[in-house]
């Protein structure tokens, strides 16, 4: 069945890919843009530890492994589903997501085939450079299990950002017009989540550890792999967390799926 | 003139009609400012700073906030999407020019955000952080400020202008207007306040019209400037105003032998 599933993909983005290469330029502008956007970014956490030399016991390659964490994770994850996200809204006001309910193919995996989001490589493209830029000057990250560990809690960052971005999507069965909801938390937490969570109020730190927990995508990794699993209680939950969520989120797309009865004509 | 004042007018009065749109925009744009408090009082609380003290950086984001919609400029949007659509006909046979038209609509915008963003904020903010807010009163400060402000919408509506008119060559022009957008949030001060850049990107940013859209007016504001330096910075940031509609104009006048109109 995956390997349906998986030729089936191929042929989406064959398609997708045939269609975006006949617009080259807009293409190149696309990542161009969104590799400098990342950048911004970075740039404020270079220029802050330029001044500040450390960010409550966070070295500045510590925190650009942070930031690698979460941009990285963030490409590869909108590169599946943000499509949903920010197609969903228009498809149900519209009625055309009903078309979605009469194909052989679950809704939530059809949103995610038929668009691949390309302009997620610039973002992808950031988090590879920064972090082999912060694993250049760590000494011990040529050891076998560092590496498994990191890949591990890599894809573990990657299920967490996609259980948020579906469940962003599934609030469209259950609320209306939850876009700019969801472009708030994308935009705004995920970029403050970046940066060592340990700095801030206790309220905002409950708030990205429960209710939107961006807290296992870049800053427990980073936690896990310099410091040691053992060096907080209950870290080991990071281990587990992002199949959990994935299965959660799934199962809320589902239901919403089941309850959504049309909106357009 | 009246025309201008007419389309200034509509402008707000068909902002308001959508009340419910208003919202969700001010909830974010609290949260963006919420956040940014949090990740300097962070900062700041974190480290011992170097030059700059707490209630500066507060008030610098506090004025910050007050002045960004200034310099938000939208314009390039809809000339675009009519200039793609071939819709720019209509507006080419109307009695009044293109360039005062859509200034006219910025600065309705800006009237529009200021009422629907900026009080609910001010009144918000000044109820948490009153404290650390500490504006240096001197006339003479304000009235370079008011200067500098209204130079400030002049260059950010033209540089938008410019990214509007290249719609006739590149077709899709949103790129173009994130990759000005995350350039300028760097280096105009809304990310990151210049005091803390290397003489490097320093350089870089003086060579840039972006420091005159945000970080120059509020520094002059918070007192950092001597009166000596108000005349030279002053000429610069007009001259990147003037050298910004002189080449809009060149550019118009290269678009204007582009335009094609099929059909009668």
């Amino acid at each position: 069945m995956i390997r349906d599933y998986a030729a089936l993909y191929c042929k989406f983005i064959v398609k997708y890919a045939k269609a975006k290469l006949e617009y080259k330029i807009p293409l190149t502008l696309d990542i161009i843009a969104n590799v400098i956007n990342s950048l911004s970014f970075v740039s404020v956490v270079y220029f802050l530890m330029n001044h500040f030399s450390t960010l409550d016991d966070w070295r500045l390659n510590e925190v650009m492994l942070m930031f690698g964490f979460g941009l990285l994770s963030w490409g590869l994850a909108g590169m599946l589903f943000w499509a949903p996200v920010m197609q969903l809204e228009q498809l149900i006001i519209t009625g055309q997501f009903d078309h979605f309910l009469l194909k052989p193919l679950h809704p939530l995996l059809h949103l995610m085939f038929r668009h691949f989001q390309h302009t997620f490589l610039g973002q992808t493209l950031v988090g590879i450079g920064l972090l082999s830029y912060s694993l250049q000057h760590l000494s011990a990250w040529l050891s076998p299990s560092f590496i498994l560990n990191g890949i591990y809690l890599l894809f573990n960052s990657v299920l967490v950002q996609s259980a948020i971005l579906i469940t962003l999507s599934s609030l469209n069965f259950y609320v209306k017009k939850p876009l700019v909801f969801s472009m708030m938390v994308v935009v705004d937490l995920q970029v403050i989540s970046r940066y060592p969570i340990s700095i801030y109020h206790q309220g905002l730190q409950f708030i990205v550890s429960f209710v939107v927990p961006y807290i296992f995508v870049s800053y427990y990794p980073v936690v896990i792999l310099m410091r040691g699993v053992s060096s907080e209680a209950l870290l080991w939950v990071t281990y587990v967390v992002g199949p959990l969520l994935v299965g959660l989120a799934c199962l809320l797309f589902h239901y919403g799926v089941r309850r959504y009865d049309g909106a357009g004509s | 003139m009246k025309s201008y004042i007419r389309i200034f007018h509509k402008t707000i009065s068909t902002s308001f009609v959508y009340r419910s749109n208003f919202y969700m925009p001010m909830l974010a744009y609290f949260v963006f400012v919420f956040l940014q408090f949090s990740l300097w009082s962070a900062v700041f609380a974190v480290n011992e700073p170097k030059g700059t003290t707490m209630s500066q950086m507060m008030t610098y984001i506090f004025i910050g906030m007050m002045i960004r919609f200034l310099t938000t400029a939208s314009a390039s949007d809809q000339l675009s999407q009519e200039i793609r659509e071939g819709k720019i006909e209509l507006m080419l046979i109307r009695p009044y020019n293109l360039f005062l038209f859509f200034l006219a609509k910025q600065l309705a915008q800006i009237v529009v955000d200021f009422i629907t963003k900026g009080l609910p904020l001010l009144g918000i903010s000044l109820l948490f952080l009153s404290p650390f807010i500490q504006i240096p009163y001197n006339l003479s400060n304000w009235l370079y400020f008011g200067f500098c402000c209204m130079n400030a919408v002049l260059i950010a509506f033209c540089m938008d202008y410019i990214i509007g008119l290249m719609a006739f060559w590149i077709i899709e022009t949103w790129q173009l207007r994130f990759l000005v957008q995350d350039i300028g949030n760097v280096f105009s001060g809304v990310f990151i306040p210049l005091w803390f850049f290397s003489d490097t990107f320093l350089w870089i940013a003086n060579l840039l019209p972006y420091p005159y859209l945000y970080f120059y007016p509020i520094n002059v504001l918070l007192g950092n400037v001597d009166h000596a330096s108000f005349l030279p910075q002053a000429l610069i940031g007009l001259s990147w105003s003037i050298g910004l509609v002189g080449v809009i104009m060149i550019m118009w006048h290269f678009c204007k032998s582009r335009i094609v109109i099929q059909g009668g």
